[in-house]
């Protein structure tokens, strides 16, 4: 049996086919490359590191949800994937006024404790992790640049134009591609579960 | 020994195929009965800290009463711009007697937000109490208490079914901060601090009482390990049995609870719940006499306070504060007697009060955020008494003696 160290190697594409295929520890390669990143992502943008983690158990099982089912297509990007479904997540969240769980009920997962200690690592992880570096594997700079302060900062296009030195149109234009290429990377950002 | 993210993984791979299981378990993160999502918007958090301080006989009142004892600044330093370190761990002072502050931190332990601004923004923060160290008490099958650190003290908030919901309360999206929310009638509660100590001895928050639950009596107190029931006193005679969950014990009575009793490590202690109100409440008519409008005037002041209050996902702005500040010439130690401070609005009034734990002499503070408050505010404080203490002076208007304390305006741009 291959060990989550022995599949490092491969990529995530592959690495979900064999999960959907039935090697778990595929998945569990994909999840401990990019849950680094998918936690960076949360943590700042919610006050409570538990809240961030309960987002985090629920991205990865809705992963897991749509790697189990053969109807539907596997991203091409997991990582851009986790990212928007951790977006989504986020904002139904804050509509619904309680972290979404239906990925992990339909797991039927048993609860996770989280320790003090784990509290404090998902601060210290948050801490080394970069995001855009992440994202900068995947796009051109100039459109990483646009999008982080865009998307995952939220500033204002007149703040990021004075600050890049361009238009507000091309920020806007950068924005738009870097989200298109990240959609389409990322096949069904919307229905992840 | 693994971590959060380890465990996380292995429940994820080794969870059931379930595809389409309607199984209801509970969110992975341990314990979590009910996750409230804390996003840091300011309307939401100025909101609640009206609400709280608006419960009357409740949460608000209690918990500024409960900043007077053994904080580290006074409060009175806190409404001057001064600021205790929160406590940033649990102590072995607090935890030592108190199992509930021993277990791990869950999810579900989170304060709503209402009682965390409560908490940070009012001059309860004089304890230095530390929202990320609170533990949300396990067992009570209604209502909600949480035991949370601060610095060199142990603070309580607990509430009723009604008080819970109140607090709980959210804003439809996109809508803007109102002033206050809507009473939740039967709301009910108790906060307070009590230095390390004390909560390790053994520690009564207070009490409260409701209008619409007349002879009703919330009480909630902190008691030390190994303690799994506690008995109560009535002031009409007779005595009641309450359970321990987690060091606290919490309940809405029938009757006045004079003491609170329990077998600790060192033998029996008994908790004293204030003065026997039915007796004080038999004597009201000679207090009423010696009460007058001269001898509860004092000066009142408004100070504004800028607060600086999360914004969207991961700013800030300053938020207007409004403290109303006065000398308490008479005192509040039981639900017969009110300070309620009233600050006009336009058309509508916002405020609350304090209804525990006012010794005369004491400097008695009060916060309310502005909200969408601009022009003059005219700043009322009433003091009530000789209200029947079931149900508590702010239902008691008709019955009881209410006198104004002081006025003061302020202008708000």
């Amino acid at each position: 049996m291959s060990t989550p160290q022995a599949l490092g190697g491969a990529d995530d594409e592959e690495l979900l086919g064999q999960a959907r295929a039935g090697r778990a520890q595929s998945f569990e390669v994909v999840y401990r490359r990019h849950y680094p990143v998918v936690l960076a992502f949360l943590t700042k943008r919610v006050a409570e590191p538990e809240l961030a983690a309960d987002l985090l158990a629920e991205t990865f099982a809705a992963l897991f949800v749509l790697v189990r089912d053969p109807r539907r297509p596997l991203p091409e990007s997991p990582v851009a994937w986790l990212l928007l479904t951790a977006r989504h997540l986020l904002i139904d969240s804050y509509r619904r006024g309680q972290v979404e769980s239906a990925a992990r009920r339909r797991l039927a997962m048993r609860p996770v404790i989280l320790e003090d200690a784990d509290l404090v690592r998902i601060g210290e992880i948050s801490e080394e992790t970069s995001l855009v570096e992440e994202l900068a594997s995947q796009l051109p700079p100039e459109q990483v640049q646009a999008l982080c302060a865009r998307v995952l900062d939220e500033r204002d296009y007149p703040t990021i134009a004075s600050e890049l030195r361009c238009s507000e149109a091309v920020v806007r234009k950068r924005v738009s591609r870097a989200l298109r290429t990240l959609r389409r990377n990322a096949l069904e950002a919307n229905n992840h579960v | 020994m693994s971590d959060f993210f380890d465990r996380l993984i292995d429940e994820i791979v080794h969870s059931a195929p379930a595809p389409s299981s309607h199984a209801t378990l509970t969110p992975v993160v341990a314990g979590m009965r009910r996750v409230r999502f804390t996003r840091p918007r300011p309307g939401r958090r100025l909101l609640v800290g009206v609400a709280l301080l608006c419960l009357p006989g409740t949460l608000g009142g209690l918990a500024l009463a409960g900043t007077f004892g053994g904080q580290r600044i006074s409060p009175q330093q806190w409404v001057d711009g001064q600021r205790v370190q929160p406590e940033v761990a649990v102590t072995s002072a607090q935890s030592a007697h108190l199992g509930i502050l021993r277990r791990p931190r869950v999810a579900s332990d989170a304060l709503l937000p209402a009682d965390a601004f409560s908490v940070t923004h009012t001059p309860m923060a004089a304890n230095g109490v530390n929202p990320s160290l609170s533990r949300r008490v396990e067992g009570f099958a209604s209502g909600a208490a949480w035991v949370i650190p601060g610095n060199g003290m142990v603070c309580l908030m607990a509430s009723n079914a009604q008080g819970l919901a109140m607090v709980s309360e959210r804003l439809p999206p996109g809508s803007a901060m109102p002033r206050r929310i809507a009473r939740v009638p039967g709301a009910n509660g108790a906060a307070g601090c009590a230095t390390d100590s004390n909560a390790s001895k053994g520690w009564s928050a207070g009490t409260g009482g409701t209008s619409e639950s007349p002879g009703m009596i919330f009480t909630a107190g902190i008691v030390p390990d190994g303690v799994s029931s506690v008995t109560v006193r009535l002031a009409s005679g007779g005595s009641l049995s309450l359970p321990v969950h987690e060091n606290i014990y919490m309940a809405e009575i029938h009757g006045w609870p004079s003491s609170v009793s329990f077998t600790g490590p060192t033998g029996i202690v008994t908790i004293g719940n204030g003065p026997d109100v039915l007796a004080h409440h038999a004597r009201s008519a000679a207090s009423r006499q010696a009460v007058t409008a001269a001898s509860v005037a004092s000066p009142v002041s408004v100070a504004k306070r800028s607060e600086r209050v999360p914004v969207g996902l991961h700013n800030t702005k300053l938020e207007t504060m409004l403290i109303v500040s006065f000398r308490a010439r008479a005192p509040v130690t039981s639900g017969s007697s009110e300070y309620r401070v009233l600050m006009s609005c336009g058309a509508d009034t916002i405020g609350g009060a304090v209804t525990s734990g006012v010794r005369p002499g004491q400097l008695v503070h009060h916060a309310s955020p502005v909200g969408n408050c601009r022009g003059t505010l005219h700043a009322t404080v009433l003091y009530t008494h000789g209200g029947h203490p079931n149900g508590g002076a702010v239902a008691n208007h008709r019955r009881g003696q209410t006198l104004t304390v002081g006025t003061r305006a302020i202008t708000i741009r």
